[in-house]
Parts: structure tokens; sequence; C-alpha cells
């Protein structure tokens, strides 16, 4: 079943067009990983997605509903993770997963009892009554992604999930990731983790100047003819380079003449 | 321009810190240099009036005992005003020179210490109590000889001042700020206003008080107030002149500003130095509202968004500053009776146009985050609202509280309450449309650049006054007996019923613009 399935969105700001024509479609049991250099249209694209930013024309459908702020029935049963975000930062921890807990529905017993095996799984426990505003950005980027997970969303949309974590905490995410999608929820995660999203992902996106340049399943994508690089770099490093328009590393000149002087 | 200091040395490095540091200043207190200028004005003109009509009335009382407290209570109470907006309200009294920064540079820890020293005593406080220091150094000095005194005892109290607001910021940034914050302030602002009105009753006239004459004169506290600083100040003004009790005064005084050096410089060490970071800056605790979260067993959706939304809004510093100022002011309001409505009128009118709309409080950066969750439109605008209502009524209820002076007969009390919740309603039915016709457009009176937002404003502002000023209309009318109650009564209830039809009306019209444009409303400014 199509769970999230965008036709021709665009966006564009003036005569500035930051998405163009992008086609996607995320199915059940799916983790789609869209990537792309800085500038590309990824956030622009996941805030359409998430019904956040109005598109300039397309169409976004999730469990076969146009996206719509005013579909609470529809909502209750998403998952997002923004970037940056800055609401209810004055809350703890502890008292962001239980307002979460229900403001989605939940029971008083399930609200206590996901709160307390979120913050011990996301490795949040010391630092539960603490305000938000003291953390961490990786720490801050756990709470989310629990506050975003406590009702079992049957879609996940993720912006940036791994920015700022450490090894562990990532792949603890990935885990609690692979874990949703067995259970048949569809997630959509933008990152520049590009090894996090090779690994996580079962189906990867490029996009590129607002254009999705490729767009296929993990494995088509091994298949790919993008062989390792030089310098070590996996697949979809290499992939993002090869398709970036410059062609070689930059250098400062003042450093590297420091020797000469 | 020549140039005194050689590039590189300690001097010129300082000099250059300092040129940097004052618009730094500035600009940490989000004011630009015309606004800072304009309420620095303003300030000026404020105690310079204050100053001269009551400063020579006190000089004026016969009582030596009553003057003298009067004056302890006064310095004391304005101190601590100042105090309280500097610690607890981030408010730019003095400047303080944050030190983070500038210790990366190659510059020494006293050497920043002597900078933050020269510049705390710049501030808000010149406009605010220079008045007052100037009228003493002049005019209450004791002569020639008696002047240097009086004036190194109010230098060494701004000194005084700026190094308890540096070491109660240090202090209260860690630990008070989030939890107490809201309550002290509006506790020890309203007991400085109460002083203030004590002070105004024992000063003759109409307000003459022989009760309260007497128990200033007598009081054991006020006596004690004498031995702070404002109070050996205040005693040095009493009594002017190079006397040996007065020399014992400032030697005090000198002595409290080097304890206080050396106990900031020690908290600054121990600041920046020991425990680097942004913890120093962070709040702690949580508010009660936390707490209803956590046990409250029948809460909606929006309910718990706006409980969370007051949670932001009282953890929020412009937040607290209205709180405050609204409630000093409406106390000094309320023993007037008339003030009873206006007061509360005022109230509405700043919360609802402020607060509701402005860019500052969170409800409003969280609005496209708001979209994500599960609330429609509507309720995502009316959360914030019924947040400030909540407040508001809380306001309310507190000043009523207050309120027992005189009463002022059931009547008036109809009137007062039938005006009082007509302004409500007129605030709720125009800011409410002004907030969704331009939203997230607000900068505040002094910047915003949109004429027609503007212009509504100003029409709501007079709309929602329009019912406290018809409250002290009816006072002075009932007092007079140019007016009966049964008269003043009905005109009051048809002035309510008006403002209920305007109310009705208005959300009418705000149901459909948010049906219509709810989203796009909500998403007008793309930097948010």
């Amino acid at each position: 079943m199509e769970v999230i399935k965008a036709e021709n969105l665009t966006r564009s700001y003036g005569g500035n067009v930051v998405v163009d024509g992008v086609d996607l479609d995320v199915r059940e049991g799916q983790i789609l990983g869209f990537v792309g250099p800085n500038g590309a249209g990824k956030t622009t694209t996941w805030s359409m997605l998430t019904g956040v930013l109005n598109p300039t024309s397309g169409t976004v459908h999730v469990l076969g509903r146009p996206i719509d702020v005013n579909d609470t029935e529809l909502k209750q049963q998403l998952g997002i993770v923004p970037d940056h975000s800055v609401m209810f930062e004055s809350l703890t921890g502890e008292e962001l997963l239980l307002s979460y807990a229900r403001i989605y529905g939940l029971s008083r017993e399930d609200a206590g009892q996901r709160t307390d095996e979120a913050l011990s799984v996301f490795d949040l426990e010391d630092a539960a009554r603490r305000p938000i505003t003291t953390y961490s950005h990786g720490m801050r980027k756990k709470i989310r992604l629990a506050a975003a997970t406590l009702h079992a969303p049957r879609v996940l949309f993720l912006d940036e999930p791994f920015e700022g974590m450490d090894a562990l905490s990532a792949r603890t995410v990935m885990s609690i990731l692979q874990q949703m999608a067995e259970q048949g929820a569809a997630i959509f995660l933008t990152s520049h983790m590009l090894d996090y999203v090779e690994r996580v992902s079962t189906h990867i996106a490029v996009i590129r100047d607002g254009k999705v340049l490729l767009s296929c399943s993990r494995e088509e994508f091994r298949e790919l003819p993008a062989a390792e690089g030089e310098d070590g770099a996996g697949r979809l490093e290499n992939l993002i380079l090869s398709i970036s328009r410059r062609e070689r590393f930059s250098r400062l000149s003042w450093i590297s003449n420091r020797s000469a002087t | 321009m020549a140039k005194f200091t050689h590039p590189g040395s300690r001097a010129d490095l300082l000099l250059t810190l300092a040129r940097l540091a004052l618009p730094d200043a500035l600009r940490r207190s989000k004011q630009p240099l015309a606004v800072a200028t304009f309420i620095a004005v303003l300030f000026l003109v404020f105690a310079t009036v204050v100053t001269l009509g009551l400063l020579p009335a006190i000089f004026a009382i016969e009582s030596d005992a009553l003057r003298r407290n009067l004056l302890s209570l006064i310095a004391c109470s304005v101190t601590a005003i100042a105090l309280l907006a500097q610690v607890l309200l981030r408010a730019p009294v003095t400047w303080l020179l944050d030190l983070e920064d500038l210790l990366r540079l190659p510059v020494g820890f006293r050497d920043l210490y002597v900078l933050r020293f020269a510049l705390s005593t710049i501030g808000y406080w010149l406009p605010v109590l220079g008045p007052a220091g100037v009228y003493l150094a002049v005019a209450r000095s004791g002569g020639v000889n008696g002047a240097p005194i009086t004036l190194l005892a109010i230098l060494s109290l701004v000194w005084i001042f700026g190094r308890t607001a540096a070491i109660l910021s240090l202090l209260v940034n860690r630990s008070i700020e989030g939890k107490l914050g809201a309550l002290a302030i509006v506790a020890i602002i309203a007991a400085c206003q109460g002083a203030f009105m004590v002070g105004a009753l024992a000063l003759g006239g109409e307000l003459a008080s022989e009760g309260i004459t007497r128990a200033i004169e007598e009081s054991a506290v006020l006596g004690g107030l004498g031995y702070t600083p404002p109070g050996l100040v205040a005693g040095i003004a009493h009594q002017p002149g190079p006397s040996a009790s007065n020399l014992a005064r400032l030697a005090s005084l000198f002595a409290i500003l080097g304890a206080l050096v050396v106990l900031e410089n020690r908290l600054l060490l121990r600041s920046y130095l020991e425990r680097p970071g942004g913890d120093r800056r962070a709040a702690s605790g949580s508010l009660p509202v936390a707490w209803l979260l956590r046990r409250a067993k029948r809460l909606t959706p929006t309910g718990v968004l706006t409980l969370v939304e007051i949670e932001c809004l009282l953890r929020l510093r412009p937040a607290r500053l209205v709180l405050a100022v609204a409630l000093g002011t409406s106390l000094v309001l309320v023993p007037t009776a008339g003030g009873f409505a206006v007061g509360p009128a005022a109230l509405l009118g700043i919360f609802l146009n402020d607060l509701r709309i402005g860019k500052q409080p969170p409800t409003c950066h969280a609005w496209r985050e708001s979209l994500t969750l599960p609330f429609p439109v509507r309720g995502i605008f009316g959360a914030p609202g019924r947040a400030m209502n909540v407040v508001i009524l809380f306001v309310i209820a507190f000043i009523l509280g207050l309120t027992p002076l005189e009463w002022f007969g059931w009547p008036f009390f109809f009137i007062a309450v039938c005006l009082m919740l007509a302004g409500f309603l007129m605030a709720a039915a125009t800011y409410g449309l002004i907030q969704l016709r331009w939203p997230q457009r607000n900068e505040g009176f002094l910047h915003d650049p949109d004429g027609a937002r503007l212009g509504a404003t100003l029409v709501a502002v007079h709309l929602v006054g329009l019912p406290g000023a018809l409250s002290f209309l009816f006072w002075v009318l009932l007092e007079r007996q140019l007016v009966t109650p049964l008269t003043a009564g009905l005109i009051a209830a048809a002035v309510l019923l008006l403002a209920a039809a305007a109310a009705y009306a208005s959300r009418r019209r705000q149901r459909r613009m948010l049906a219509t444009r709810g989203r796009e409303l909500l998403l007008k400014d793309p930097s948010h």
C-alpha cells in the first residue's frame, strides 16, 4: 500500500524553483533515505510532505488522504521529527514525553510506561528531569525522536535524525527505525549522514537542484557502478560526489603556503 | 584624532574593548539605540517630575523621624525595584559585560573585570535615579564641604547596586529564574508599590492618614532600613555635611563595596573558568503547570497544548515583565476605585496585543511546528489566547484580592464588573481579528512596519480602554451624585451587551477566516 505519495511536487520562492516536479512513493515497511547536497531541496520537500509548507503545485497523499494540517485523525498516525525544533523546550525531557503521549491520546498508564522505556532506550534517564534547553544537539534529537515514536505512528518523517548523535545513539535510532519498518511503518528521512542512510534505508532517493535524480531500492542502488572511491568513501557518498558539480576539492591558499613562509 | 595609546598595548586593547562592549551590551538588550534613547528620555522626564514633586515634599516634613524613615523607605524601594528589574527581568538597568567571549581574547581576567566594573555604571539607572542624585548633591548636600560626601555616597551606592546586580545575576541565572522568577517579581514589586502607596498616604493633603504616619515614625523595620546601603545614603541626605556620623556612613558604604567586589570576582572566576559551557545560562526547575500536566486525569489534547503554552509563557521574560509592571501599576490605581476597571482593561490590552500576537512568545515560534501535531488550525490559534486569558484571570483575581482598602459599595461594584467584562470582550473581539488579519507581524508600536495594523491596534486600544474610562467617569459622577446608581448600572449593562454582540460578530468572522485561510495565515511569514 502506498503510504506516502507525492506527485509533481514543486515549490518556488519568487522565480527560484527550490523543488521541481518531485515524485515520491513510500510504501508500508519501507524506509526512504532522501539525500542530496546542501541546498538541494531536501528539507523543503520534507516540509511539504508533512504539510507545514504549501507546495506551489503538485499533491501529497499520506495514508491515502491528502495531507492537511486540519486532518487531526491523519496526524494522529504520523510521527514528525524536524531538524531544528523550538517547541516546548522549557519542559524537561520527561515532561515533554508525557505531554506528547497525552497529545497523541495515550492513557496515563501507557504514557508513563512508554516514557520510562523511551528514556531508557535513548539513554536519557539521567537528563530526564532537566529542561530541554540544557540538552546537547544530539540529546535534543533523541528526545524529539522518542516523542515522535511514543504513539507507534504508521508514518514517520525525520529531518536529519542522526545529526549530532554519537555512534551508539545512531545505532539505537537505526535499530528502532528498522523495528518500526518491520511492523509496517513507512519512514521518510533526510540526512547528510550518508553512511547511516545507506545502512538503514530500504530505498534511496537522491535530489539535486530540486530534482530527483535517482530513486531505487537499496539492492538496485548497490548494483549501480558507483565504485569505492580512492579515499574509502561509501557508495552513497561517492554517488553524491559524482553528481555534484564540483570536480575538485578546494584548498585554502594561506594554509597551503604556511610551510613556505 | 590623536591616538592616546600604543597599538597592541594593554590600554589600547582595553579602550578598543570598551568601544566594542557598549554597543554589544546594547545589542544584547535587543533594543536599537533610538529606542534606548527614547526610553531613557522618558525615564528622565518621569524621574525629574517625581523627584521634584516627591523629595522637596519629604524634606518639608517637620517630624524628624518621619522624614528620615520615609527617605530610607523610598531609597530602599527604588533600589529594590531596580535590582529586581535587572536581575529577574534582565532589563538593562545597568549593562553588565559578559566576559565569556572576551575571555577568548588575549586579555587578562583582571583587566576585563575593570572594564565590566566601569561599564556597569552605565545604564537606565542614570535617567531613573540621576535627577534624585543631582537634587541631593546640589540642593541637599549641606554646602561645599558636604557635597563631596553626598556625591561619593551616591556614587558608592551606584557601584554597590552594580555589584549586587552582577552577583545576583550570576547566582540567579543558574538556580532561581525558572522556578521563582515570575512569583518573586510579582510579590516584591507589589511590596515596593505598597511602600510607595504608604509614603504617599503619609505625605499629607487629601491622602493624609494619621495612623500610617505614626506607624512610619515608630517603625523599627524602617529604622533598620537606615543601615542598608540605600538607607545610609538617605541618612547622609537627611543630615548632610562633613560630620563624623556621615564619614562613618561613607566608610561603611565603601567597605560594603569592597566586599562585593571580592565576592563578584570569585563568582566570576568560578563561573567562567571552572564551569565553562552553557549551563550558566540555563534555567532549571519547572513551574506548577508541569506538575498539572503530569497529574491531570482529564485533559483534552488542546488543553494540554494550552497548559504547555502557559508554561512556555511564564518562563518568558517579556511576559513576566508585563505581568509585573501591570500588576504594580494596577495596585496603585486600585485604591482610587476608578482604577478598579482601568487597570484590568490596560492589562487586557497589553496581554492580548503584545503577547498573543507578538513574535516574542514561544507560541508563535511553535506555530509551524504545532501544525505537525494532531491539532486543528483553530485549536492552535486559540490555545495561546486561552493561555493569555488564564493569566489575565489570575491577575484580575489577584488585584481584586488586594482591594479591601475601602469598599466602594455594591452599585459601583456592579458597574465596574460590567465594564471590566465589556473591556475583556472588546479586547477579545478586536485583538482576535487583528491577530488573524495580520498574523506574526507585530513588532511593537515603535517598529511596526504595517501602518494598517498599527492603526487597527490603536483603535482597539481605545475600544478596550473605553469601558475602563467609563468606569472612572461613573465613579466620579456617583460620588458627586450627578447620576443615580440605577442609571449608571443600566448604561454599564448596555455597554456590556454591546461588547458581547461585538465579540460574537468578531468570533463569527474569525471562524470564517480560519476555515478558508487558516493554514496560509499561520504560514504567512516563512521566517518562522
